[in-house]
């Protein structure tokens, strides 16, 4: 989820240089076909969204073109399915999701991953430096994990 | 040639293929599982049985279409829209062709787009999925849907820092995040999870703990708790009817395929291997392929795991042994080995 709002931005910083790029700099024919070409790129990728999003829609009203409608109906029909007993009340209540901490654990290892992205990429330029402090980075998260384990907040109750 | 010409000259054979590969899918899988319980599986509707597929797409087309009284009936009907959306939009940035240019340099062709964040791209899309599932369980008003939508977004949540992680390591390795500059590294130094050099130790093991994660993330056996059709009848897709169910269905399918595929690039090569590169097409496809026989092989021989098995082999196993993974690749690339 984290990760689609990175990309989300990722998106809007990538259309964002594209056009102060232009716009500012219309002598530098190179950095703008560069980044013309990485524009290029994301707009057929946004086209092939649409063509993702109409096989499903095609399907949906292909299905509403073809299907059988019921003359006559009863209300049984349209009862929640509870192994053919009557429905015992809605499943709309007060539910125990028994991840709330396994949650948020799972918020700081997203977040580290978003971290360790950047990292990876540049990891051959900075060489040991960063490897050390990345060490010390998963090493504090690692502590973190061992914690949340003895207190019992990763095991399923 | 436009962008928008190049995404529906490629992209149209993809979701052709896609949607194509999963129809067959479902005959192959049933014959395969046929196989190996000593039974035909379908074998009535055409030549051994090859017509089933589009026997089943019509049934569903024409089934009535039933809402329960008591669901939220946007919501109910707006959540089949988006499992095979983003399935299908994830699979934009893999590359399936391979081209040599006049220089000898190899280069993974063929995505949609080849977009330079492309795994963050698959991942995001990845990470969303939980959502239409969930919608799909709360909108119902069933406690079946509801308990497989929790289960569901628990895995899918869980699920995906292994899978994360574990995709991190071919990144280290190519020091990119695009899907073409991954191969290409392989292509040099060969295949990740598969070659003579001492990064395919850790290279093996991230393939096999994003592999289970896909599974987990695909909803395959032995990770199907959210379906668990022997407790939960079908998961969140039981008050669903005709092509609704469909879709759920299908998008299974069609995540399975594109998991395959995704596997297939970060770690064993993807389109690059010997021969010709006309053959690019032809390595994707068989990798592609043998990991996705893989998956029903896997899933007709095992049990499914309990709910609580699931949460504690993700968070006790998978998820230190994957941040180890990542510090080892690290550690081979900081030291000059990968």
């Amino acid at each position: 989820m984290l990760l689609a709002c990175a990309t989300a931005f990722a998106i809007a910083e990538e259309s964002a240089r594209f056009w102060t790029c232009s716009i500012l700099s219309p002598g530098i024919v190179f950095a703008i076909r560069k980044e013309a070409v990485i524009q290029e790129q994301w707009l057929s990728a946004l086209v092939f969204l649409g063509l993702a999003l109409a096989v499903p829609m095609s399907m949906l009203v292909g299905a509403w073109v073809v299907r059988v409608r019921a003359k006559t109906n009863v209300a049984a029909k349209y009862d929640t399915y509870e192994c053919g007993e009557e429905p015992d009340g809605s499943a709309w209540v007060r539910f125990h999701p028994r991840y709330y901490i396994v949650a948020l654990v799972f918020v700081l290892f997203d977040v580290e991953a978003a971290f360790l992205f950047p990292w990876a990429l540049t990891l051959r330029e900075l060489g040991t430096l960063a490897l050390v402090e990345m060490f010390v980075f998963v090493g504090v998260l690692l502590i973190g994990w061992g914690y949340a384990l003895r207190k019992g907040a990763l095991s399923w109750q | 040639m436009s962008p928008v010409v190049h995404a529906l000259v490629i992209g149209i054979p993809l979701v052709t293929f896609l949607m194509g590969g999963a129809a067959v899918a479902t005959w192959w899988e049933r014959r395969f599982a046929g196989r190996m319980q000593t039974r035909f599986g379908p074998n009535r509707v055409g030549p051994a049985g090859l017509l089933q597929p589009v026997a089943d797409a019509l049934k569903m087309m024409q089934k009535e279409d039933i809402v329960p009284r008591d669901a939220d009936r946007t919501l109910f009907n707006l959540a089949p829209l988006f499992p095979p959306f983003l399935v299908i939009a994830s699979a934009a940035v893999i590359p399936f062709a391979a081209t040599v240019g006049t220089d000898g340099a190899f280069e993974a062709t063929g995505a949609v787009a080849a977009l330079d964040i492309g795994i963050l791209w698959v991942m995001s899309l990845a990470g969303l999925m939980v959502f239409p599932v969930w919608i799909a369980g709360w909108a119902a008003n069933n406690k079946y849907t509801l308990l497989s939508g929790m289960r569901m977004v628990a895995q899918g949540i869980s699920y995906e820092i292994p899978m994360i992680m574990t995709a991190m390591v071919p990144v280290i390795f190519a020091g990119s995040l695009s899907l073409s500059d991954i191969v290409a590294y392989q292509d040099a130094n060969g295949w990740n999870a598969l070659s003579l050099s001492p990064s395919a130790l850790v290279g093996a093991v991230a393939a096999l703990v994003f592999f289970l994660a896909s599974l987990a993330e695909a909803n395959r056996i032995p990770f199907d708790i959210p379906e668990a059709e022997s407790e939960l009848i079908a998961g969140v897709m039981v008050e669903y009817t005709g092509i609704k169910f469909g879709i759920f269905m299908l998008a299974e399918y069609l995540h399975t395929i594109v998991a395959s595929a995704l596997t297939a690039v970060l770690f064993f090569g993807g389109p690059s291997g010997p021969g010709p590169e006309f053959l690019g097409i032809a390595w994707m496809l068989g990798k592609t392929g043998a990991l996705f026989v893989l998956i029903y092989w896997i899933r007709w021989s095992l049990y499914r795991l309990r709910s609580d098995q699931l949460m504690d082999l993700c968070w006790r196993v998978l998820v230190p042994l994957s941040l180890f993974l990542v510090m080892a690749a690290a550690v081979l690339v900081a030291g000059g080995f990968a």
